[in-house]
């Protein structure tokens, strides 16, 4: 855990160490102008204020570097936000050094420039003109008392040792002299005059008697004075000394003390420059601190919570939806941070709900699946062939028994294969589906591997909403299933004939059997007999051949004529033949006024109602009502015959249309056999009428 | 953790870095200036004497400029007597600081001389020409540093070393550069 500086704080200190540093230049700069020159006061303050501004470099330089190190690595590192962050830093330290630099330079030319006009050449002739004045007129008075000195001393020279001290007392009182004095080699006054004689030291009494000797050493104790010595003799000097007039003493001092400001100042010219400097460089450090500190702080702010939303994204590409950015703020940052948060949520939300959803659907689909399965595992296993087809007909899916029944193979379009002559009934269906979705039919075809014998139910397929949005077609090769029940119905034919044979026989053996007998017992009655006999035997030889005669008819239909006819027209006159046939029997005519001709046989067909007729009367037992109708259906006319008898046992309903069939005592079983046969030549069908329960009803269907 | 170690680890040595290459370019910046010349020392009265003086101290010409400003100049000379003990850094037996101070009159062309050793003024003088003030200036004569009493050459050897500050300076406008003479040693040998 790093130490961390709260901003209130950081902000505390460097306001605190920036008026610190304002105030200190104020300071230092009044001092400056203040002083002649740089007292140890202001000398401490210069040390102090460049100490602080190394002190400020340094840190600044270190930070200034710490960062940059930092920046480099997190760059090289390619840590999230580094980038950004150093660039930010960069703008900022830049943004703050380049003008404070800037500044900085400026400032020192000026300061330079300045300072050193300060000292130029007509201030500094100025200054040493006052100085060389105060020089020369004090020169004036050093020669002056100098030449005194010497005038003195070769008139002492000129008397004896002993009368010197008097002569010099002669020589003062004559008045040209202010102060005069005889001094001993060793420093000792032999003569003052006046008695306050200024005092000398022992460096200007050896002064005198060095080469030269004392020439203008000026006293200002306690009146200013020149004094002047040269030696009499080895033993001997004279000291002469004149008071400065006392105006020219001041002014020469106050030009000398205004010398004295002018030199302090300038030889502290470079301290002054210095001050200055520092003075700005101190400021500059303080802005470049602050922009370091305010760009580090700023580009933290904005940088870290970039590098959080990064990092989330990284999370959130992983997949990590639960990850969250730990940032709390009341900016726009933390608005985005925040928007980030609330959208991770809510994707985990949905996550989680599409994960549910997905596992619901999973399940969904696998029963689905399961179930897909299961119908294609019994589509494929189921004996009939199942097509389903689109709303235009066209072939979806078909079974594999479908694509065995209708010889399709893998790849193989179905209605290239219903194209083909043989399955023309199929194709029509097909075609026709859009138009009559529901149909039953059952047809013989003439397949390539011989007669197929077809069930063809087609039922639409409806979706939820009711839509029609396809067809369902079931094929059924009910082949095998007709072959057995036409052997079941020609084992029972065979039966009822062999019956029907058997029953004529019987008499005609009994009455053969009678006559021969009659014949051997040579009986009176003989004649009778055998006319008897041969009269049941004609008769019985008659019935069975007339039941020949049907089978024959049944089994050899005479070749179709087929030309358009109106169907109306036979139906009437047929009915018509019946009408008359008992008084308790009445038939009822629904047939349209009229209706497009017929492709037909008309005897063929005649022989078709002629049989539905009678069976309805015989049904009825000749009392009743027989209800045709006639309409047209899809391309078709359908005629429904429906008698007021008991009906049909659900029983015989599959089997009324095989041959020898009955359900009569008397009758061959083939009416309905030949009707099937009839209709069928003629592209037609026949059906019991299901929905018809007040007696039987059938329905004929013929093509228009 | 451990790269945020070797990170700090590496500023750290870039800092240090820094500063050797800072501190390695001080004596270039410093070479050049006065000298301390003449150091002699000897035993009188049972006291360590020593005399030097300051080489080329007043062929600078910012030190005559201050001296001629008559602003108060002073060169400090600073005698020291060290122990060295073997396998231990040298400790300082005594110090002496003599500080010779001028402050020239514009008025009366004189300058004043003062001597001051560890802070106690100890000579004041006047004198007329600028010679005589720079021979004063720059030499220290016959300067007691210590008694014989404190040397005892049973504990180890001794020298003695001498400096001069001759004037405060600045580098660079800002950095506080004191112009001052080079240590100059001479080992003591026993009384």
């Amino acid at each position: 855990m790093r130490p961390h500086l709260s901003p209130r704080l950081a902000i505390i200190l460097v306001a605190s160490a920036g008026l610190a540093l304002v105030v200190g230049f104020i300071v230092a700069t009044r001092h400056q102008q203040d002083s002649s020159g740089l007292t140890p006061a202001g000398s401490f303050l210069l040390t102090a204020l460049s100490l602080a501004n190394l002190l400020l470099m340094t840190v600044l330089l270190f930070i200034l570097f710490r960062e940059l190190v930092k920046g480099f690595l997190e760059w090289r590192r390619l840590r999230e936000g580094a980038r950004f962050r150093t660039r930010l830093l960069t703008a900022f330290v830049l943004l703050g050094l380049l003008p404070s630099l800037l500044l900085f330079i400026g400032a020192i030319m000026l300061i330079e420039s300045t300072v050193d006009r300060w000292f130029s050449s007509p201030v500094n002739s100025l200054a040493a003109a006052g100085q060389q004045l105060v020089d020369e007129s004090m020169d004036l008075v050093r020669d002056q008392t100098y030449r005194k000195a010497q005038a003195l001393a070769w008139q002492l020279r000129q008397v004896s040792p002993g009368m010197r001290p008097a002569l010099a007392a002669q020589l003062w009182n004559a008045g040209d002299l202010d102060s005069l004095g005889l001094v001993a080699r060793d420093g000792t006054f032999l003569l003052k005059l006046p008695a306050k004689f200024p005092e000398m030291n022992a460096y200007t009494a050896g002064k005198i008697f060095q080469p030269g000797g004392l020439k203008g050493w000026v006293d200002l104790s306690p009146t200013p004075t020149v004094l002047s010595g040269v030696v009499v003799d080895p033993q001997l000097g004279v000291v002469v000394g004149a008071t400065l007039p006392r105006k020219l003493f001041e002014r020469a001092r106050f030009i000398a003390e205004n010398n004295q400001q002018y030199l302090q100042i300038r030889s502290q010219r470079k301290a002054l420059k210095t001050s200055m400097v520092s003075s700005f460089l101190a400021l500059t450090l303080l802005v470049t601190f602050v922009a370091v500190w305010v760009g580090s702080r700023l580009s933290r702010e904005i940088s870290v919570p970039l590098q959080l939303l990064l990092e989330g994204t990284k999370e959130l590409s992983r997949g990590n939806l639960s990850h969250r950015i730990p940032y709390d703020a009341r900016d726009e940052i933390g608005t985005v941070v925040e928007s980030f948060n609330r959208m991770t949520r809510e994707l985990e939300v949905s996550k989680s709900e599409l994960e549910l959803s997905n596992a619901e659907l999973r399940l969904t689909t696998e029963s689905a699946e399961r179930r897909r399965r299961h119908i294609e595992t019994l589509m494929e296993t189921l004996n009939i062939g199942v097509v389903s087809t689109g709303p235009d007909g066209e072939i979806r899916t078909l079974n594999p028994k479908a694509r065995e029944i209708l010889g399709v193979e893998r790849g193989q379009s179905l209605r290239s294969v219903v194209s083909r002559p043989e399955w023309a009934p199929v194709g029509a269906i097909l075609a026709g589906l859009p138009q009559r979705p529901v149909f039953n039919h059952e047809m013989t075809l003439n397949a390539r591997e011989g007669q197929m014998i077809l069930s063809v139910s087609a039922t639409p397929m409806r979706d939820p909403s009711g839509d029609v949005f396809g067809n369902l077609i079931i094929l059924e090769d009910v082949s095998q299933l007709s072959r057995a029940q036409r052997i079941a119905a020609w084992q029972e034919a065979a039966q009822r004939m062999a019956h029907e044979i058997k029953n004529p026989l019987t008499p005609i053996r009994l009455s053969a059997q009678r006559i021969h007998k009659k014949a051997l017992e040579k009986s009176p009655d003989m004649e009778a007999a055998v006319i008897e006999g041969t009269e049941a035997i004609e008769r019985e030889v008659e019935a069975m051949m007339n039941m020949v005669n049907a089978f024959s008819r049944f089994a050899r239909l005479p070749e179709l004529r087929l030309r358009p006819s109106s169907l109306p027209a036979l139906i009437r006159d047929t009915a018509s033949a019946y009408e008359t046939a008992s008084a308790e029997v009445r038939f009822s005519l629904d047939i349209p006024g009229t209706f497009p001709p017929v492709r037909m046989d008309v005897e063929h067909m005649g022989r078709v109602f002629k049989n539905l007729f009678e069976n309805a009367l015989q049904a009825m037992d000749m009392a009743g009502t027989v209800s045709i109708s006639l309409r047209e259906d899809e391309g078709r006319a359908v005629v429904t015959v429906r008698d007021t008898g008991p009906g049909i046992d659900p029983e015989d309903r599959y089997k009324m249309f095989l041959p020898y069939f009955s359900t009569k005592k008397k009758g061959t079983g083939l009416g309905l056999a030949i009707v099937v046969r009839i209709l069928e030549e003629h592209g037609g069908t026949i059906h019991v009428d299901e929905g018809y329960t007040g007696g039987a009803g059938f329905v004929v269907s013929l093509p228009i | 953790m451990k790269a945020e170690g070797n990170r700090v680890r590496l500023t750290h040595r870039a800092m240090t870095s820094f500063l050797m290459l800072l501190l390695a370019a001080l004596p270039v910046l410093a070479a050049g200036g006065p000298f301390v010349k003449g150091l002699v020392w000897r035993y009188q009265d049972q006291d360590l004497v020593v005399s030097f003086a300051v080489g080329s101290a007043f062929d600078r010409s910012d030190l005559k400029e201050a001296i001629m400003s008559t602003r108060p100049v002073s060169l400090t000379f600073t005698v020291e007597v060290l122990k060295h003990r073997f396998l231990w850094s040298p400790r300082t037996v005594v110090r002496r600081k003599v500080v010779h101070t001028v402050q020239y009159d514009n008025l009366t062309r004189q300058f004043a001389l003062k001597t001051k050793v560890n802070d106690e003024v100890t000579d004041e003088r006047v004198v007329g020409t600028w010679d005589e003030m720079a021979k004063y200036m720059e030499e220290v004569v016959d300067l007691k540093v210590t008694s014989v009493a404190n040397l005892d050459p049973s504990e180890g050897t001794y020298t003695v070393r001498a400096q001069v500050h001759v004037l405060d300076d600045f580098a660079l406008w800002i950095i506080p550069w004191d112009v001052q003479t080079p240590w100059v040693s001479q080992t003591l040998s026993t009384p």
